[in-house]
């Protein structure tokens, strides 16, 4: 059995490989259906592909959720629990928007806002922790120190990629923003506790 | 609920690190347990009065 202190760096790799795979299989798919526009059932498979590593990403956050403690996986479940709300508002927010006009939206933006709830429930309550635990002071000062390590380097990117030929395109540089929080998470989660 | 954990922690020179390793939660679940933001299921309060040799009545209070 995996410790709970062991869990995060399973996590971690169990997440960037499914990820990863993930990834691979979207850019499979978008040269497959460009080199083969006719249909045909390895093409079907093909673009069914990113599913099999979604699946893999939600067993991942499972094997994770099951090894966590028991106040963590509490505020996971709330976190999700806000999330799925915000996802529920979301819809009927662009299902009326839809109906006033506006283009309909895909079916595909729901994780995306589900999401996003998650994650902001969850760094709520990251945030409110820390201050309980070291301050306001230290926790808007370690909060800063971890937005600049993100904001900083893919604003540098954004600004120099055009000049150096790098890909600039909105997608290269979200990509870009992802891999400096996968760093990050990755140095918070291997490096060595205080005692 | 108010508790004695971090006195109990004290009496045995253990960091709030060890005390979550001995638990097998982490090191945030026992700062929130002595901070009283967390209050332990039946199972961890057990574990923990079995760790520091006491009764839960002798570590929580309502």
């Amino acid at each position: 059995m995996i410790s709970v202190k062991q869990a995060p760096k399973r996590y971690f790799f169990e997440l960037i490989i499914s990820v990863l795979l993930y990834l691979g299989s979207l850019h499979l798919r978008e040269g497959f259906t460009h080199s083969h526009p006719d249909p045909s059932p390895l093409k079907t498979l093909i673009l069914l592909s990113p599913i099999l590593p979604s699946v893999l990403i939600a067993i991942a956050i499972l094997r994770f959720y099951r090894r966590m403690d028991e106040m963590h996986r509490r505020q996971m479940l709330e976190s999700v629990g806000i999330g799925a709300l915000v996802c529920g508002l979301g819809s009927i927010a662009l299902s009326f928007s839809h109906s006033a006009g506006l283009p309909r939206t895909d079916i595909m933006w729901a994780w995306p806002l589900m999401g996003t709830g998650w994650l902001l429930a969850t760094a709520w309550r990251g945030l409110s922790g820390s201050i309980a635990e070291t301050g306001l002071a230290a926790t808007l000062y370690r909060a800063a120190g971890m937005a600049a390590f993100v904001l900083l380097p893919t604003l540098a990117y954004a600004m120099a990629a055009p000049a150096l030929g790098w890909p600039h395109r909105h997608i290269s540089v979200v990509l870009f923003a992802t891999l400096m929080i996968v760093i990050q998470a990755g140095w918070a989660i291997f490096r060595r506790e205080p005692k | 609920m108010k508790n004695a954990l971090k006195d109990l922690r004290a009496t045995k020179g253990w960091s709030q690190s060890e005390v979550a390793d001995r638990l097998n939660v982490s090191r945030q679940t026992v700062n929130a347990l002595e901070t009283g933001r967390y209050d332990p299921s039946l199972p961890l309060a057990f574990a923990i009065a079995k760790l520091f040799k006491c009764r839960i009545e002798d570590i929580f209070e309502p």
